[in-house]
């Protein structure tokens, strides 16, 4: 008790500070989670209404199939009141005739259909239109007779049940939070006294387990919300099978009177893959049952699975049964949470941020006074962070963006391109600028003008509303502005590290992409759907303007001077000694510019394309590729701290080369696989996706040892590391550009069969080969300590 | 003497299933519903214009409808397109013209369109569409068939789908003899033996149903009888002789004739006699083309698969429709064959012979007959049981 009196007292002045990045943390992890499940849940709601729609259509169809007018239905009311009754979410049906005008309503008196050219639209399977607006959830039924179209089905819920809903699902989860903050400063303080870790490292771990506590309690609740929306879905198509057979039993009939019903049962299952069985059970027996093996035995409840029965007579002999599988009901929510996992990751990674940021804003108490060195490494991976997560949170809408502006222009298609590649160009073309720039002047103002620069393209971009001046000189601010941070950040890192350091100091920078990336789309594509593309731009705008601050309130005037070693000579006079260094040349050409092709040609490019034709769901290829990015990132630190510990970086650049080469066949194996579909399906996605896994873990071993490997090698003698390095970095862009040019070729000559990554990977081997010889001019490197 | 006899057995079957139809001359009645929402006046005793109660929207129209002669069919078909044409709020006035299949008549109404600018021209019965299709066939004004047989038996077009690339737009009762076996198959899986029974004075029923049928049928490896009645006046006596005949034959690929059914054509002094085919038949099913002859009773047929006179009706509205709004040219407009088929079934025939029908089957029909001989269903839609009863 004493000692944590004392600790209490002795980081008092700090758990505020402590308090609010744990707060942020917490609240930004319940906040993601909120929102995805906000996003999915109207998927599962909108299975469900279509399957409440199917009930009234099997109704109505024969009826408008003999061609009557739709008002001379006489059975709407009874039908239309028992699915109102049987689910409280449901607010009202109408029919509509052709016109748009109503003929049937039950339901509130001003509950109007969304119209379809204004409403979110999704289309379920079978034409079944799925419209959000308004502040309804709508599944629209066509009616069709034997010649057209002449009407539609509505089914309607209000998306305030649904909201209400998830927040009284989400509602014990935000004092969970609180009390989690509140506790985490006095953790810490408590846990200082017992573990002998540094004050950081102690935060990282405790924040960490506070986070994976929030997340399971987030997915617990994300999981019985599924659940209950795969259930509500299963209840609806059992109600839909029951009412065709019972128009049977009302028409004084029995099953004794026809045949094909096991056909019938047979094709209901095949129309909804998600169900396990449908049976007809008279008695307790399974009289009908869509697995032939079944029919006749007595229906016993179903293990590991979710049945719904209805009855189809008066006295409940006879009942229609629809089961569902746990699994079926496990891979919808797999599904669901696998979205959520991508946006965990980018979460823990702004929780590492903002715990950094804490760190730099209470370095002057906790440290001995801090070294300029010290202060600035505190804010230089959030500030490279925070700059690469503003430029992709816009990227899951701009190119949409891009194409209006373009069409609104009457540009050709490839001006699209032309526009999307214009930041590149202006990203590549500022490095050799800021890289002098910043042996000239220091860091902090090419990080300052950077910073400016970045603030610039965004208010060019709230402000051009879809002119295309406006938004080209975006795109190159924003280039110019990515350009001069990278430099900057890069420089004012290798400038701290040792000779030993080099790799360690590169992967803050891949770390800091990747992360950045990863978070930026992850968080940017969620956050479009609720506040559109005007607001995101406008959060990033607000981010940018915190970036500029924070660099100039935060990072020290005089640490970033002209590092001595660099030479006051033309940087592009570099080149030309560079480019004639026969071990430079072959680290770039066997190494560096072939990860760098494989990502922008195989994986961004090439892997959507191959994915799309064999099959895969989009948010699957999207979760592919992000594992891709998960893999350089989780791999690029402990890769860097190998290679200080080995002393060599090489040994760790072949490992990821011939590693990215196997990944690369085992994604075209599981392309080949996934294209025979059915059962094949998901142990394909698993392969595909365990594939681009491994080839983000063989680029973590690329991106920083081979930049590591290039600053120690003799060229970096003879003209600084720095010269060579921001050399190289302008050198590797060409493999940025080439990917998909490379790519695209060997699509076009082998198809998306996924051979084409057969003959990159071929290509790479033998690159990786070439690479592994030794150098000419090797000089020797001081082992770390 | 044969229109006087298809005339009465028509309206004998229609009857009982038939919502009443009001007269407003001699030779055309509307449905009580298309009464309510258009206004027949009767101009002289070959005219009769036809308005709507409540104004449309859109441009003015007007369409002329040729009939032959007074039928309850043409009637109707003609309430099924009005009431179409309501539900669309087309504003169309329409012109029934009886040409009584004059030469004379026929012109003096062409005559009346061109003057007046029809916009269409309706040619009801095969009778005019045959007539139009000698005196009309490029002209001006676009032509919808409506209750027609099959243009293409008929000659009056190549192919069902390549349209007549003339001013004419066909549609046909009949449906396509193959998705009638199709359906018959599936209803008797087992089936070997067909036995079609047809009027062979009846040249129209001949030539678009019953040997359509039979060379299907025997593309199909199944053996195919045709039944053919010589003299209509008679065809209660001939049937009496020609079924249990037609039978022995059947017993000699299926002795049993457990494998076999009786078909009736669209032949009136056949299906009128539909009692005494059901004695001699036996267990043996008995379907029709025609669902007027599934109707509460005995003297029905099990099942019937064919295209009732509303659904071709319905057809010919939409193509006039499509023409009317200048969506698609007459000529380029396939043969409108109304798929699925209308299907009506009678339970209580079903359970006497003990048959089973399929379950999408009994979805898809528009008249259900339970087992006590009560319609139930009609028109798709389910009958109470006082009505039932009051029926």
């Amino acid at each position: 008790m004493t000692s944590l009196r004392r600790a209490i007292h002795a980081g008092i002045a700090g758990f505020p500070i402590l308090a609010c990045v744990a707060a942020a943390s917490l609240l930004l992890l319940l906040y993601i989670g909120w929102s995805e499940v906000s996003r999915v849940q109207p998927r599962f709601q909108f299975e469900k209404l279509a399957a409440q729609s199917e009930l009234l259509a099997s109704a109505m169809d024969p009826h408008v199939q003999a061609g009557l007018p739709l008002e001379q239905f006489a059975g709407f009311d009874t039908i239309a009141r028992s699915i109102l009754e049987s689910d409280e979410t449901i607010e009202g049906i109408l029919v509509l005739d052709r016109t748009g005008r109503q003929v049937f309503a039950v339901g509130p008196a001003d509950l109007a259909a969304i119209p379809a050219d204004s409403a979110r639209r999704t289309r379920q399977p079978d034409t079944i239109d799925a419209r959000r607006g308004a502040g309804h959830l709508q599944v629209a039924r066509p009616l069709h007779n034997r010649f057209e179209t002449v009407g539609e089905i509505i089914v309607s819920m209000p998306e305030s049940r649904l909201r209400a809903d998830i927040d009284r699902a989400f509602a014990p989860l935000l004092p969970l939070a609180v009390l989690l903050a509140t506790a985490f400063p006095f953790a810490c303080a408590i846990l200082a006294r017992r573990w002998s870790v540094t004050p950081a490292r102690l935060r990282q771990a405790v924040l960490a387990a506070f986070f994976c506590a929030m997340a399971a309690a987030v997915m617990a609740t994300m999981i019985q919300l599924y659940a209950d929306g795969v259930q509500a879905k299963a209840r609806a198509l059992g109600a839909s099978l029951g009412h065709r057979l019972a128009s049977l039993i009302e028409l004084g009939l029995t099953t004794a009177d026809v045949t094909g019903l096991d056909q019938t049962f047979a094709e209901y299952r095949r129309n909804n893959p998600d169900i396990a069985a449908a049976a007809l059970v008279v008695d307790g027996i399974a009289v009908i049952h869509s697995d032939p093996g079944q029919a006749g035995q007595p229906w016993r409840d179903q293990r590991w699975s979710f049945e719904h029965g209805r009855a189809i007579d008066p006295l409940g002999h006879s009942r229609a049964f629809v089961v569902l599988p746990a699994d079926a009901v496990w891979s919808q929510l797999l599904r669901g949470i696998r979205s959520f996992a991508a946006l965990f990751v980018a979460s823990a990674l702004l929780a590492a941020v903002f715990l950094q940021l804490a760190a730099s804003a209470r370095g002057g108490r906790e440290t001995p006074p801090a070294r300029d060195g010290t202060a600035a490494a505190s804010v230089i991976h959030p500030v490279f962070f925070a700059a690469v997560f503003i430029e992709h949170m816009i990227y899951p809408f701009l190119p949409g963006i891009l194409q209006s502006i373009v069409q609104e222009a009457g540009l050709g298609g490839h001006a699209v391109s032309l526009l999307f590649m214009s930041y590149f160009l202006m990203f590549a073309l500022s490095l050799m600028p800021a890289s002098a720039l910043t042996a000239r002047l220091g860091a902090r103002p090419v990080m300052l003008a950077g910073a400016a620069a970045i603030l610039a393209s965004f208010v060019l971009l709230a402000l051009a509303q879809e002119r295309l001046a406006l938004v080209l000189a975006a795109r190159l601010a924003a280039g110019l502005g990515q350009g001069f941070i990278f430099i900057a950040v890069q420089q004012a890192l290798l400038s701290q590290a040792g000779i030993g350091q080099k790799a360690a100091a590169a992967s803050v920078i891949v770390t800091g992409f990747q992360g950045g990336m990863i978070s930026g789309v992850a968080i940017g594509s969620l956050l479009v759907v609720y506040l559109g593309p005007a607001g995101v731009i406008h959060i990033a705008l607000a981010i940018a303007a915190g970036l500029a601050l924070l660099i100039f309130v935060r990072f020290p005037r005089p640490a970033m001077a002209a590092p001595a070693t660099i030479r006051r000579r033309g940087t592009w006079r570099d080149l030309g000694t560079i480019l004639t260094d026969a071990d430079f040349l072959k680290a770039m050409l066997a190494a560096g510019i072939p990860a760098k092709m494989v990502m922008t040609g195989c994986i961004v490019f090439a892997l959507p394309i191959m994915l799309g034709s064999a099959g895969f769901a989009q948010d699957d290829i999207g979760q592919i590729i992000m594992l891709y990015a998960l893999g350089v990132l989780l791999c690029t630190g402990p890769a860097a701290r190998l290679c200080d510990r080995l002393g060599r970086p090489k040994p760790v650049v072949l490992a990821g080369g011939v590693l990215s080469a196997l990944g690369l066949v085992a994604l075209a194996a599981s392309i080949m696989y996934g294209i025979n579909g059915g059962d094949g399906a998901s142990i394909a996605m698993a392969g595909a996706a365990l594939a681009s896994f491994a080839t983000g873990i063989a680029h973590g071993c690329i991106n920083a040892p081979i930049v590591s490997h290039v600053a120690s090698g003799s060229l970096a003698a003879r003209i600084g590391e720095a010269r060579v390095t921001a050399s190289y970095r302008l050198l590797e862009r060409i493999g940025h550009i080439a990917g998909p040019l490379v790519a695209g070729q060997a699509l076009m000559l082998s198809g998306t069969t996924g051979a084409a990554l057969l003959w990159i990977a071929a290509g790479l081997a033998i690159l990786t080969l070439l690479f592994s010889t030794p150098e000419r001019n090797a000089r020797p490197v001081p082992v770390a300590a | 003497m044969r229109a006087i006899l298809a005339l009465f057995a028509t309206l004998l079957l229609a009857a009982p299933l038939r919502a009443e139809m009001l007269p407003v001359s001699d030779w055309f009645a509307l449905s009580e519903e298309a009464a309510r929402n258009w206004i027949a006046t009767e101009l002289d005793d070959r005219r009769v214009r036809i308005q709507p109660v409540k104004a449309g929207h859109g441009p003015a129209r007007s369409v002329l409808v040729l009939y032959p002669r007074q039928s309850s069919a043409y009637d109707t078909a003609m309430s099924r397109m009005l009431e179409y044409f309501r539900q669309r709020g087309d504003n169309i006035i329409f012109e029934a013209f009886n040409f009584k299949r004059r030469d004379h008549r026929g012109r003096a109404a062409l005559a009346l369109a061109e003057k007046s600018d029809s916009d269409l021209i309706l040619a009801m019965g095969s009778d005019s569409v045959a007539w139009l299709h000698a005196h009309y066939r490029g002209g001006a004004i676009p032509v919808v068939s409506v209750c027609a047989k099959d243009p293409v038996e008929l000659g009056q077009i190549a192919h069902y789908e390549s349209g007549s690339q003339t001013n004419f737009a066909f549609t046909s009762l009949n449906m396509s003899v193959d998705v009638q076996l199709a359906y018959i198959r599936k209803l008797l899986p087992g089936l070997r033996t067909l036995a079609v029974l047809v009027d062979s004075d009846n040249q129209s029923a001949v030539q678009t149903q019953s040997r359509p049928l039979i060379a299907a049928a025997e593309r199909e490896g199944l053996r195919a009888i045709e039944v053919a009645v010589r003299d209509p006046e008679q065809a209660g006596y001939e049937l009496r002789e020609l079924v249990p005949a037609a039978l022995e034959r059947m017993r000699e690929t299926d002795p049993t004739l457990t494998h076999s059914a009786l078909w009736i054509t669209g032949s009136t002094s056949v299906f009128q006699e539909i009692a005494i085919i059901n004695q001699a038949a036996g267990r043996l099913p008995v379907l029709s083309a025609v669902p007027d002859i599934v109707r509460p009773g005995k003297d029905s047929a099990v099942i019937s698969i064919g295209v009732s006179f509303e659904s071709n009706a319905y057809l010919a509205a939409v193509y006039a429709g499509h023409v009317l709004d200048g969506t698609a040219r007459p000529g380029e407009l396939p043969v409108g064959i109304v798929t699925p088929p209308d299907i009506a079934i009678s339970f209580e025939r079903a359970r006497a012979i003990g048959l089973k029908i399929p379950f999408d089957f009994f979805e898809r029909a528009g008249t259900v007959i339970d087992p006590e001989g009560r319609l139930v269903r009609q028109g798709g839609k389910r009958i109470l049981p006082l009505q039932a009863a009051a029926r």
